[in-house]
């Protein structure tokens, strides 16, 4: 049958994408044609920016001229492990500066890893009439005053959220900012606010929001006070508590559980600062409903831990702390048949000595009894090849796998070989693994699986490991799909990297810190590949002034469309390409 | 129509069991009645680009924001059947059965939907997608939007360009820009 060409009227075509909301579609549809190009970008209303520097301000909204909201990331995923130096960047003002003036519907700012600074937040304030979330997550640079000018002039804000930010906490009283016929709040999250906020202001504001349907606490907010919060509030589906201790007292706890039982909707608890186990069954009304439950702040015993965990049958999200121990997890195998994401956290990571009796173990549990799982992070203190290959098999509906053995290095403690050929079970048998943090004692035969089978791979993170560079030659040139790459402390260098330049156009970035990679392979990579930036973070002075063999300490490399950044502090240097040589 | 609508309702209760079906024929003597009552007062045709005549009840008419405007605006002489030149008598029957299915079909829609879907090849459900629009039939045009998405979800440029036969004038400076812009934030 012949074909026939359809010629779609551009308010239909319109319509059609307005029903697109993944970025990679719209990416797609926005490369069929030219007029398929100009239909998508004005009708474009969700922006996401995976990295501040890939793209400048003006692009954006000069291309996307109807966004009403945006997500942008700033900084390396390694900042959250202390590795990217203070003052490197990611300053959200200039997108603030463009945003206020060509968006002014703008109702939505997300951010991540950002330099956010009062002025950002007043000019936020001031320039978006509609304003409704701001979601500022491991943010920081900004104070309780910024937040008050968000309070007093976003009439219609749905969501604040301040997710693992660093907030000044100049003033609690920031809270009372919000005007007294303001009730559109929906989600407020401050958990991670330090200092005692306004407690009237905050029970005036729970109970003024009839829509609220998240309130997350920072652990100033005692235990005495959650009863009246939670009364004001009962139509709550998020609660995080604040400090989750106080004398026992009966009549207390009472009155408690009878303020839980009244919120028919709670899903999800967090918070649990400093519990007191006595305390924990005023929650256990509730428990049945739970899907998510962070107790990476709770601190206490295993025992405690089960009776909590054992009667929320239909989690889906869990986070605990290792006290949670084999014991827990076997306990969870047993009773959470719907979970998809577990996060074990180590309550003592510095510890020479394991405090808790969690291992490998626990996770096998879960692997077998919770056929829903497709996300762990798991931090222990041992791990066996046969463990891994058991979990591999058992939950090959894996997507993201990371295991963190906190001690470097270290074997199979059974066999005293290397992990390889467990962490090659995960690769092989979990087809759809898109994310993947290796630890342990691993040689370079571990990246020969991942190149062989980690082909939906998207983000790699890898600490001391590997022996050569045919260990990232191995992940560079097998990982079809690869967008991520973090690497720290490996003996990978120049050969590898050089070998597989072309292959770095087409990642998001590649972070590589106390490797061997050498001041003049990034020159050369900076030559190359002018559409990348190539960024070295050296706080010993300038490389120039040592040999070009000489490894540098950090490296930092992107993809950008709007060349070089022009923020960069004193201790980082661009790799020049030689666009300048081409001309002359 | 209304009869071929109904025909296919009746032979899918064939295979209840008798007391549901004894129930449901029930139910659908009282729709019968209910809607020969209403055609009565209303009866609108609607002619085709391959010259079939469609009598259509209100209720569906009402669906087909662009025949009602029509209908309130000019006052048509609703003796002669109202053309529809953009639209063939196959996809006619099939907005008439979805519009009907979507009335009148309170339990299993979602199952109907599925059906509806799988019988349209690509083409189809381009034809019907311009044929919806055309008629401003809100509840087709949106479903068959959502469907589209669902097809070139995480396709590539090339198979949304042969899907609607779409010549590539772009260049790959625009290619370089797209990945900038995908991923979630709370992918790390």
């Amino acid at each position: 049958m012949p074909r026939v060409a359809y010629s779609f009227p551009e308010e239909v075509l319109e319509h059609v994408f307005s029903f697109i909301e993944c970025d990679r579609d719209r990416g797609s549809i926005s490369l069929v044609c030219k007029s398929w190009y100009e239909i998508e970008r004005w009708c474009r209303r969700r922006v996401f920016v995976g990295n501040c520097y890939a793209v400048s301000p003006a692009t954006v909204v000069k291309r996307f001229p109807k966004v009403r909201s945006m997500a942008i990331k700033g900084k390396p995923h390694f900042a959250d492990f202390n590795l990217v130096p203070e003052g490197w960047g990611a300053y959200v003002f200039p997108w603030i500066k463009a945003m206020a003036v060509a968006y002014p519907w703008l109702q939505e700012i997300r951010l991540k890893r950002m330099v956010v600074t009062d002025d950002c937040l007043e000019l936020i304030a001031k320039s978006f009439k509609n304003f409704a979330v701001l979601v500022l997550t491991s943010c920081e640079g900004f104070t309780t005053d910024g937040l008050a000018a968000i309070a007093a002039n976003c009439r219609n804000l749905r969501e604040l959220e301040l997710r693992e930010s660093e907030v000044e906490d100049i003033c609690g009283h920031w809270l009372s900012h919000f005007p007294d016929s303001y009730t559109s709040l929906v989600s407020l999250n401050i958990s991670c606010l330090g200092n005692e906020v306004n407690l009237s202001a905050l029970e005036r504001l729970v109970s003024r929001c009839t829509n609220l349907k998240t309130l997350r606490l920072n652990r100033a907010v005692p235990l005495d006070k959650l009863a009246n919060l939670l009364r004001g509030a009962p139509q709550l589906v998020e609660l995080g508590t604040g400090t989750y201790t106080a004398e026992m007292r009966p009549e207390v706890l009472a009155n408690l559980a009878e303020a839980f039982s009244g919120c028919k909707q709670l899903k999800s608890l967090s918070g649990f600062w400093d519990v007191l186990p006595s305390y924990l069954p005023a929650v256990y009304p509730v428990c049945s409903n739970l899907t998510s439950l962070n107790l990476s702040y709770a601190t206490i015993q295993s025992s405690d831990l089960i009776k909590l965990v054992s009667q929320c049958e239909s989690l889906r999200r869990l986070w605990v702390l290792d006290y949670i121990e084999d014991a827990g997890l076997e306990v969870i195998a047993a009773s959470c048949k719907d979970l998809r994401e577990l996060r074990v956290f180590p309550s003592d990571p510095f510890g020479l000595e394991a405090n808790v009796a969690l291992t490998e173990q626990g996770l096998v549990s879960v692997s077998e009894g919770c056929t829903k799982l497709q996300s762990v992070l798991y931090f222990c203190r041992q791990m066996s090849n046969a463990a891994l290959n058991t979990i591999a098999r058992n939950r090959p509906n894996m997507t993201r796998f990371r295991l963190c053995i906190i001690e470097p290095r270290a074997p199979d403690y059974l066999t005293h070989q290397p992990l390889d050929a467990g962490f090659g079970a995960i690769v092989e048998h979990c087809k759809d693994l898109r994310r993947l943090s290796l630890s342990g004692h691993l040689t370079d035969r571990v990246f020969e699986y991942i190149g062989t089978y980690g082909k939906k791979l998207e983000m790699l993170s890898v600490a001391f490991a590997g022996e050569t560079d045919l260990g990232l030659h191995h992940v560079l040139s097998g990982c079809d799909n690869l967008r991520k790459l973090e690497i720290r402390d490996c003996p990978f260098g120049d050969k590898a990297l050089l070998a597989n330049a072309a292959k770095l156009e087409t990642m998001r970035s590649l972070w590589m810190s106390s490797c061997l990679v050498s001041y003049g392979a990034c020159k050369l990579l900076g030559l190359k590949l002018p559409r990348l930036n190539v960024e070295v973070i050296d706080e010993r002075g300038p490389p120039d002034s040592r040999p070009d063999s000489t490894p540098v300490e950090k490296l930092y490399i992107y993809r950008t469309v709007s060349g070089p950044r022009l923020d960069m502090p004193c201790y980082v240097w661009r790799m020049e390409d030689d666009s300048a040589l081409r001309i002359s | 129509m209304v009869i071929t609508a109904k025909g296919k309702e009746i032979l899918e209760i064939a295979e209840e069991p008798e007391y549901v079906m004894l129930a449901k024929v029930e139910d659908l003597k009282m729709d019968m009645l209910r809607i020969v009552e209403e055609e009565e007062i209303k009866k609108i045709r609607l002619k085709t680009s391959d010259e079939a005549t469609f009598e259509v009840e209100p209720s569906i008419l009402k669906e087909m924001k662009r025949v009602q405007s029509l209908i309130n605006t000019e006052a048509i002489d609703t003796s002669v059947a109202i053309p529809l030149p953009n639209i063939t008598s196959r996809n006619l029957s099939r907005i008439i059965d979805f519009c009907w299915e979507h009335q009148y079909n309170t339990e299993n829609l979602e199952e109907f939907k599925g059906r509806f879907l799988k019988s349209l090849n690509h083409q189809e459900l381009k034809e019907l997608l311009l044929a919806a629009n055309y008629l401003n039939i809100k509840t087709l045009f949106d479903f068959l939007c959502n469907s589209f998405t669902d097809l070139i979800q995480n396709e590539s440029p090339e198979f949304i360009r042969d899907f609607f036969n779409i010549l590539n004038d772009t260049n790959s400076v625009k290619s370089m820009h797209a990945p900038a812009f995908q991923g979630s934030i709370d992918d790390d």
